[in-house]
């Protein structure tokens, strides 16, 4: 046993409690003690007992209401490296009463991941593919050639290294599922395989073992938040910067540069201009990528009557006069004019998207030149040149509202990362890592100090750590972090007034002078706290509060961003008790819903690496129960788990929340709920994940705008489509019936049928196509309890939306959601 | 325990001494009280029926609804019950639309029409009602006056009612007037209607169970199962009381109003009279006392002096649970194992 503590510990009445063939237990006399830092060797003798390989070891506090540890025994040696609280290795003696004696690797590390490869590029009309190519690429970063021989990979994959393999000082070995498939494409590099498991498209694991079995090199990533989200499936993949620095940590890996292996190409479609649904509010040209991404897009040209009577429609598409006259919203206004990397005299619009576009907000648009306006039944030209660099592929463009819409799909390489060969994110120094990033109090009275503290690391040793912080968006002081004894830096920020929002990040410098932040967008990131306020109010359910700074809590509600689905940055306390940083939270509602006090609500996005009680990425927290008229009941959680309950209609279990928000006016009870596409039916249904969710919606839009041209939300106008044929061009359908998961396939083909159906006559083939394309009797079930229930805004009652439609895997049928 | 609870009472005149607080107090000799229900309003009226709130025959008075405000006909008559236009909602036999002018496909002026019920709330705990009320018209319902005060409500449709809208706030324990404005939209004489399902809900005081003056002192006990955590539960209280009390869980005093402080007696009056008894609001009161398994609720209800009226006391006490902290482990771990051996297994 070991005292891993600072402090001598009793060990009266502690419990060590064999689990076996035969349950025992040896309780420690009183008097027994350990030292900080000491062991205890127990013999089967003294314990009076002799566990077998697969029995079981219990630690029980004396009360035996606590387990403090616990162990299955196996048929060797083993040993906890670090001492008491690290993994379970193979030691290379045994120590009994003294600290533990392992050996271990370091010089081979894991330097280049591939786990999800982006979709096969789109061949004569057909439907994108899936690729399984997967790969990892290890490094030798020491100074002598290392024989893999009794080496392995372990994890989500298994792989033996063959006897006498070697890797040189330097030297690069990849190994593959498929390394016939991958030395065909890279026949240069050194290629092994092939592995046997997958890895998952989510994050994943992945241990390089050394002889003894003890793991060389351990890296478990993730597929967004800090990890780099274009690794997933997005055209890049998981890069190593530094093969030197902590690769078990996410700031020392990037998304590769793929930016030099794609090309500018001329798109040009012609569409006669049409309104099938949707508004003709607006005479705006639009475009977005229909996720995350970013692309290079220039010379917009949209032109009425192209063959006889051309008339351009567009000002500034070259983007020479800079942004002039084009809006960037929501999650597509970090896009920016650049300087053409291929050619200095002329400018760009660097396009980046972080997340999809859609019709109200989130996309870029102009009004169009002149006062013109589009006319139904006239021939349109859209033109542009574009050039992919990085995740989601798809553009989409359109006149305002889908009418001669179009969606681009722009080649990316087919091949991604370099196996074999120098990362493309390389870098010589990227500075400390760092680790067990916290501040204490978490909700700290008026006036305590709170005490932050972090684990950083680096090769050439910390030199400095300090920690920044700002009060209420004033300007940042900075307080040096003291060593403190495990390697961790502690620092103080002083005590302040109630309510106060203090935002805070570390910075350390390394032995070489390089520095780095912790979160690593440093001013920008979503490290805060706020001082205790009087707000929470425990006992009325699990309590979320939201802290955004002031500048970022402003934006969150302004006026003209309500609609925006761009998240910020912000830290989340569960319970008063637990940080959740660097989150991103959005408004959630209707355009009538977010700009109402009453009524809105809050999106919030959890780190991959740090997931909602372990499992959900994102929590809706609904508000919209809380209009004057309902006084606040949210009574709309009772009808889910009527559903849940008596319907037997599967679903996400919803439960009720405090929400403390960024403005107290919106600080109220609330209902806390996963979505859908998420942990739902990645659990509820086999290969549930891979089904394509669509939530079918209203189409809000607004009637007026500010002085600047930007819409505001309110005023609007609504209008809705029932689920019916409205022809085969998936832009007809994408508003009405958004697309939720899997935007980078943009696949309607399982929708579009389905809508069909609903149009066929009474008679024989309704029947049969019905039962082809639906689960008839979850429908029915459904719609039952929707209408038992009296409930009065969704699809059946009063407006087409409110229900969501999901693909189910197994069959392809679609079901209801409400 | 919900204020409409049955509790275990001794008015007797006796002085109990302080046994009768603790959870094994044999009490069943005591008699059974109830002094609270929740009841429906008795007084309120859906339009177009009569004291049976069946559906009246068209061209009859409705008795419920008078008109106070009218573009056409007469301020201050009963509105008529009207057979419905072919585009309305029909009429059914619990409602039926109401007017000026039988039938509703007769042409009316346009303008402001309103029409107003009254009802009462005597006995009511005023902050328990709560008022529903779904509307249909042609063409608008613009508001509807509680007391004379706007309560925001609006709705345009006659295909359908409208959805519910809730009052809870506003009321009298007198009689209340509940006013519903119309407007007959358009510039010429078209057809006008209303329609209203108005129902309410509240705590009121059960008149079989009253108790009559008696001594300064009469006691209550209410035993309750709880079977979560006390050491991770917060109590919400909202009692009604006449006039003072103490109130005790598992005989350990959480709660005291209207009585001084220190030793009280059971000749010990309240403070003051209380006329018009209604929740006190929602407060935390201790949970220190509170078991997992049966616990009692003892209550000591005193009277003022001069009081004219009976004790009374309710109360509704929610049991919530709050998140649970615990506190770090010991760092003891399993740090080497050897079962390979004789000595160190």
């Amino acid at each position: 046993l070991a005292n891993y503590g600072a402090t001598n510990l009793a060990l009266d009445g502690f419990i060590l409690a064999l689990d076996g063939s035969t349950n025992l237990q040896y309780v420690f006399p009183n008097g027994s003690s350990l030292p900080a830092g000491g062991y205890a060797a127990l013999t089967n003798t003294t314990l009076g007992f002799h566990p077998a390989a697969g029995d079981r070891l219990f630690l029980f506090s004396p009360a035996r209401d606590r387990i403090l540890d616990a162990v299955a025994v196996s048929g060797g040696a083993r040993a906890r490296y670090p001492n008491g609280v690290g993994p379970w290795l193979n030691p290379t003696l045994l120590t009994p009463g003294a600290s533990n004696s392992v050996s271990l690797r370091n010089e081979i590390v894991i330097n280049e991941i591939m786990y999800h490869h982006q979709f096969l590029p789109v061949t004569n009309g057909l439907a994108p593919q899936p690729s399984d190519e997967a790969w990892l690429e290890l490094f030798n970063r020491g100074t002598n050639a290392t024989d893999l021989t009794g080496w392995g990979l372990g994890g989500s994959v298994s792989f033996r290294f063959p006897a006498g393999k070697t890797i040189a000082p330097g030297g690069y070995l990849v190994v593959a599922n498929n390394s016939a498939a991958l030395r065909a494409l890279y026949p240069a590099s050194d290629i092994l395989g092939d592995f046997s498991g997958k890895l998952s498209p989510n994050g994943d694991s992945v241990i390089l073992a050394d002889s003894a079995g003890n793991p060389a090199n351990t890296v478990a990533f993730f597929n967004d938040g800090r990890w780099p989200l274009y690794a997933d499936g997005r055209g890049s993949i998981l890069e190593l910067r530094d093969p030197y620095a902590d690769n078990s940590n996410s700031q020392a890996w990037a998304a590769s540069d793929e930016t030099a292996k794609s090309a500018w190409q001329t798109y040009r479609y012609r569409a006669v201009a049409q309104t099938v649904v949707g508004p003709a509010q607006w005479n705006d040209f639009v475009f977005g990528l229909l996720d995350d991404g970013e692309c290079l897009v220039d010379d917009i040209s949209v032109v009425q009557s192209p063959t006889n009577n051309p008339i351009q429609f567009i000002g500034n598409g070259d983007f020479e006069n800079g942004l002039t006259g084009w809006r960037l919203l929501g999650n597509h206004d970090h896009s920016r004019v650049e300087t053409d990397p291929a050619n200095p005299a002329n400018h760009v619009l660097h396009l980046i998207a972080t997340g999809p576009q859609e019709h109200m907000h989130n996309h870029i648009e102009m009004t169009l030149a002149n006062g013109r306006s589009v006319t139904n039944g006239q021939l349109y030209e859209i033109s542009f040149r574009a050039k992919w660099l990085a995740g989601n592929n798809r553009l989409n463009t359109r006149l305002y509202f889908d009418r001669v819409a179009a969606t681009t799909v722009l080649p990316t390489p087919a091949l991604n990362g370099t196996p074999g060969a120098r990362n493309s994110c390389y870098a010589t120094n990227i500075g400390p890592t760092f680790s067990q990033f916290q501040h204490r109090a978490v909700v700290p009275q008026p006036g305590v100090p709170v005490t932050v503290s972090v684990m950083a690391q680096d090769p050439q040793g910390v030199s400095a750590c300090e920690v920044w912080w700002s009060t209420n968006g004033g300007p940042f002081a900075h307080a040096s972090m003291a060593l403190q004894s495990g390697g961790n830096y502690a620092g103080t920020i002083p005590g302040y007034p109630a309510g106060t929002i203090v935002q805070f990040y570390t910075r350390a410098v390394d032995g070489l002078g390089a520095a780095a932040t912790y979160p690593a967008a440093g001013t920008n990131a979503g490290a805060l706290y706020m001082v205790a306020d009087g707000q929470a109010e425990l006992n009325r359910g699990h309590n979320l509060r939201i802290i955004l700074t002031p500048a970022n809590r402003a934006l969150l509600h302004a006026t003209t961003n309500v609609m925006s689905n761009e998240n910020l940055p912000c830290t989340v306390i569960y319970d008063e008790q637990r940080a959740y940083y660097d989150m991103g939270v959005r408004l959630k509602s209707s355009e009538r819903g977010r700009a109402d006090d009453t009524r809105v609500g809050f999106h919030i996005e959890f780190q991959p690496d740090d997931l909602f009680r372990g499992v959900h990425p994102v929590m809706l927290i609904d508000r919209s129960g809380a209009s004057p008229v309902a006084a606040n009941r949210q009574e709309e959680i009772v009808v889910r788990h009527m559903l849940l309950r008596a319907g037997g209609i599967p679903g996400t279990q919803p439960d009720m929340c405090y929400v403390i928000a960024p403005y107290s006016i919106h600080t109220s009870s609330a209902i806390l709920a996963p979505r859908h596409e998420d942990e739902f039916i990645a659990t509820a249904y086999d290969n549930g994940a891979s089904g394509i969710e669509w939530e079918m919606e209203l189409i809000y839009y607004p009637t007026t705008t500010n002085q600047f041209g930007y819409k505001l939300p309110q005023p609007d106008n609504v209008m809705g489509v029932d689920i019916s044929d409205l022809g085969d061009d998936k832009e007809i359908y994408r508003y009405d019936w958004i697309i939720k998961n899997h935007r980078d396939a943009d696949d309607y083909s399982g929708l579009i049928p389905f809508a069909k159906t609903f149009s066929l006559p009474s008679g024989p083939a309704l029947d049969v196509q019905t039962k082809w394309v639906m689960d008839v009797d979850e429908w029915l079930r459904s719609f039952a309890l929707v209408s038992l229930c009296g409930v009065l805004d969704g699809y059946t009652f009063r407006n087409d939306h409110n229900l969501l439609l999901y693909q189910r895997p197994a069959d392809g049928k679609i079901l209801a959601f409400p | 325990v919900a204020v409409d609870a049955s509790w275990r009472c001794n008015s007797s005149g006796t002085d109990l001494g302080t046994a009768w607080r603790a959870l094994g107090y044999a009490d069943s000799t005591w008699a059974a009280w109830t002094p609270f229900t929740n009841a429906p309003i008795a007084g309120l009226f859906n339009t177009g029926v009569g004291a049976d709130r069946v559906a009246l025959a068209a061209g009859t008075l409705d008795p419920h609804y008078v008109i106070t405000a009218a573009a056409q006909g007469t301020v201050g008559a009963q509105a008529t019950v009207i057979t419905n236009h072919s585009a309305w909602l029909a009429n059914d036999a619990a409602s039926s639309w109401i007017g000026v002018l039988n039938p509703g496909t007769v042409n009316v002026q346009p303008g402001a029409y309103s029409y107003r019920t009254a009802f009462s709330l005597a006995g009511y705990l005023l902050s328990s009602v709560e008022l529903n009320t779904m509307v249909a018209a042609d063409n608008d319902v613009t508001n509807a006056f509680l007391n004379g005060v706007p309560t925001g409500i609006t709705f345009t449709g006659f295909a359908a009612f409208s959805a519910p809208f809730k009052l809870t706030n506003g009321f009298s324990r007198a009689t209340n007037a509940l006013e519903y404005r119309a407007l007959n939209e358009e510039t010429s004489p078209n057809p006008h209607g209303f329609r209203a399902l108005p129902s309410g809900t509240g705590v009121a005081l059960n008149t079989n169970s009253l108790l009559s003056l008696g001594p300064a002192t009469t006691y209550l006990r209410k035993t309750f199962l709880f079977s979560g955590d006390p050491a991770h539960t917060v109590l919400k209280f909202n009692p009604v009381i006449a006039d003072g009390a103490i109130v005790y869980l598992n005989g350990t005093e959480v709660f005291r109003w209207n009585l001084p402080t220190g030793a009280v007696a059971f000749a010990t009056l309240a403070l003051t009279n209380v006329a018009a008894p209604d929740y006190l609001g929602q407060m935390t009161i201790p949970a220190t006392s509170l078991v997992a398994g049966t616990n009692i609720l003892a209550v000591e209800v005193h009277q003022a002096a001069g009081s004219p009226d009976g004790p009374l006391f309710g109360a509704d006490l929610i049991a919530t649970v709050v998140p649970v902290t615990l506190a770090a482990l010991p760092p003891l771990a399993f740090n080497e194992l050897s079962p390979a051996t004789n000595t160190l297994f």
